[in-house]
């Protein structure tokens, strides 16, 4: 072989083995695309989907999902009990105090464990001045991750449900106390050194004058007028007077294009712009035999039903005989929130989320949340609740707004009610006392309340645009009723 | 004999007229009054008056002593009313004047008011003390001060 021809068959065998390498490099590019576009991640940060990592982490935003339903500041036994509105400036800056206290609380070991007593705890709401309560209890491995406690001494506390904070507390040494109820017992911290001053007695004076200066109701508490009766001793409301607030209507709007008969190639476009905004092209879209819209993604299958719930199932492999982790399961749920929520531009929008129920089923964890409208401007939240939802065709119940279920690998099944609220522009003024209401919607003989609230019930559900207004709802033993309240 | 049964006729009828009279004309229960309790002190001029109804629907007469009349006066609630119906259960509001205030709550349906519930409550009205504030507390409290007040 002369010079010229192994020059050629050099040549011939780099443009082979870049052939190869260029083949190679795309071959991973493609992967990373199609891996990207399916999971949403890659391993190697330049292949990810930039609209996912334009997304917020879930670290950034894992607060947004620990908030109290109710705080409530308190002047005393028999005095002023004000309930402060969720969303508003002095919520955010009450909680924002009590998340300092918390997080040194947990630090350190309880001072006391005492047994659950009914009166003592509600007591201790009426006469101290800050109340915190979820609507469940909180496991103590979710609250430690929420505040980046780690591990902490928590000496058997299993979780936090309701908190009562008392600064410079006269009944236990002028220490500043933390009173902490799981779902037996009340944890007592004393709080030594507290260098902040978030909840000290000029904020507590601020948000006073501030409430009392409003003319907003003033509650009463159960163990101060219905102390001989077996219901909680720590629910607050309008026992004697009238409550007499303005309450906007709220315009609940499905879908635009979900009330067709038929679907266009328009239709789904815009139905799943909707829903997953820009990442809408990654889903296919079609028709189930019930004229049901169905999104496919590799692992998933999502359906939106004319009832405006959206629900989404696991495809992919399920055996799981590992015991769930609650931690793990919680990081799956909202890291599954986020990336909808992010997607979702203009129908979550102006919602907040709030836990509600946290139950342990087979292997998998069902976390039920629920929505609260934002007014704007931090003039506060209006708390919804969906009734009469069920997923046609023998299907569940939906009787939260968010529904996930997840083990300690993945979400496994999601049911979310998709609808886009507005806030109507002249609010009415309700007018409504808690016995008459009691006596509309509780027709049984004894005297049973587990809690209640006003709260934007959404029945009857329909393809088309709805008013809302406020209803009074009454949690029992026997379940929940709700009754509209009259507006004037 | 004949002495005897009169005798015996005699003591049984004084009995009955001490014991079983009274018990025919009790009050027939209406209302549960969970609050007052009793005589009670506040600080506050409106007071919340609270309790269940033994029926599912009962009226009540609010009344107070009236010492220029001295007889019982009708008590409005700060709804303007005296008597109301109430359910099962209910709570109204009352403005208080300084000092003792002699209130009766009288209770009834239809078909017991001829012989109401009623009873009458002592709600004295005193003044809030200035009270200092946890802070000052706490401050007189580290100081040594407390133990003086």
């Amino acid at each position: 072989m002369n010079n010229k021809s192994r020059k050629l068959v050099f040549l011939y065998e780099k443009f082979k083995a870049f052939l190869l390498i260029s083949l190679i490099f795309i071959c991973i590019i493609q992967i990373g695309i199609l891996w990207s576009s399916q999971s949403g991640s890659f391993p190697i940060s330049l292949f990810s989907n930039p609209k996912i990592t334009s997304s917020i982490s879930i670290e950034d935003s894992k607060k947004q999902y620990l908030l109290p339903y109710r705080v409530i500041i308190s002047a005393g036994f028999f005095k002023e009990h004000y309930i402060i509105e969720n969303g508003t400036r002095e919520y955010e800056i009450l909680w924002k105090g009590a998340v300092n206290y918390i997080t040194q609380a947990l630090k350190a070991r309880p001072t006391q464990i005492r047994p659950y007593n009914e009166d003592e705890w509600g007591t201790l709401v009426a006469t101290k001045p800050y109340t915190f309560e979820f609507k469940t209890q909180i496991p103590i491995e979710i609250v430690n991750w929420t505040l980046d406690l780690g591990k902490t001494a928590n000496e058997g506390l299993s979780g936090i449900y309701k908190i009562v904070i008392c600064p410079n507390d006269p009944d236990n040494s002028y220490s500043d106390t933390l009173y902490i109820r799981d779902g037996k017992k009340i944890y007592v911290y004393e709080i030594k050194d507290y260098k902040g001053n978030s909840l000290n007695q000029d904020v507590f004076d601020e948000v006073y004058k501030q409430q009392s200066g409003d003319h907003h109701s003033n509650y009463q508490m159960t163990i101060e007028m219905y102390k001989r009766y077996n219901i909680p001793k720590d629910l607050l409301g309008m026992f004697s007077g009238r409550s007499k607030e303005s309450y906007p209507g709220i315009v609940c709007k499905p879908i635009s294009g979900l009330n067709e008969q038929g679907y266009s190639y328009k239709d789904f476009a815009q139905i799943s712009k909707d829903l997953f905004g820009n990442s809408g092209s990654d889903y296919d879209y079609d028709k189930d035999v019930n004229s049901t819209i169905v999104f496919r993604k590799a692992d998933g299958v999502y359906r939106l039903y004319k009832n405006s719930i959206l629900e989404y199932k696991y495809t992919g492999n399920q055996t799981n005989i590992e015991e769930p982790n609650v931690l793990a399961a919680y990081k799956n749920a909202i890291a599954f929130l986020l990336k909808h929520r992010s997607q979702k531009s203009d129908l979550m929008s102006n919602v907040s989320v709030y836990l509600s129920s946290i139950t342990q089923e087979q292997g998998t964890y069902v976390f039920n949340f629920d929505y609260s409208i934002s007014l704007g401007d931090k003039k506060g939240e209006v708390p919804i609740l969906p009734k009469d939802y069920t997923i046609p065709n023998g299907g569940d119940e939906l009787n939260n707004c968010i529904s996930i279920e997840a083990t300690s690998k993945n979400v496994i099944h999601f049911k979310w009610l998709a609808l886009k609220f507005n806030i109507e522009k002249n609010p009415g003024r309700s007018d409504w006392n808690f016995g008459e209401m009691y006596q509309k919607v509780y027709k049984q003989k004894d005297i049973s309340f587990e809690d209640f609230g006003i709260y934007y019930v959404i029945d009857n559900p329909k393809t088309y645009e709805k008013v809302i207004t406020p209803s009074f709802v009454l949690y029992t033993k026997d379940g929940r009723y709700d009754v509209l309240i009259d507006s004037k | 004999m004949k002495l005897k049964l009169l005798t015996f006729i005699i003591i049984i009828s004084s009995i009955l007229s001490i014991f079983a009279v009274p018990a025919f004309a009790a009050e027939i229960k209406v209302v549960d009054i969970s609050r007052p309790e009793g005589s009670e002190i506040v600080t506050k001029d409106i007071f919340s008056i609270c309790g269940t109804c033994v029926y599912d629907e009962a009226t009540i007469e609010l009344s107070y002593w009236d010492k220029a009349t001295e007889k019982y006066e009708a008590l409005e609630n700060t709804d303007g009313k005296s008597t109301f119906k109430v359910g099962k259960i209910f709570g109204t509001d009352i403005k208080l004047n300084k000092g003792e205030n002699q209130i009766r709550i009288k209770a009834y349906t239809k078909s017991t008011k001829d012989s109401a519930q009623e009873k009458n409550y002592t709600i004295t009205y005193t003044e809030e003390k200035k009270q200092d504030s946890w802070w000052e507390k706490a401050l007189n409290w580290f100081g040594g001060t407390n133990e003086k007040q």
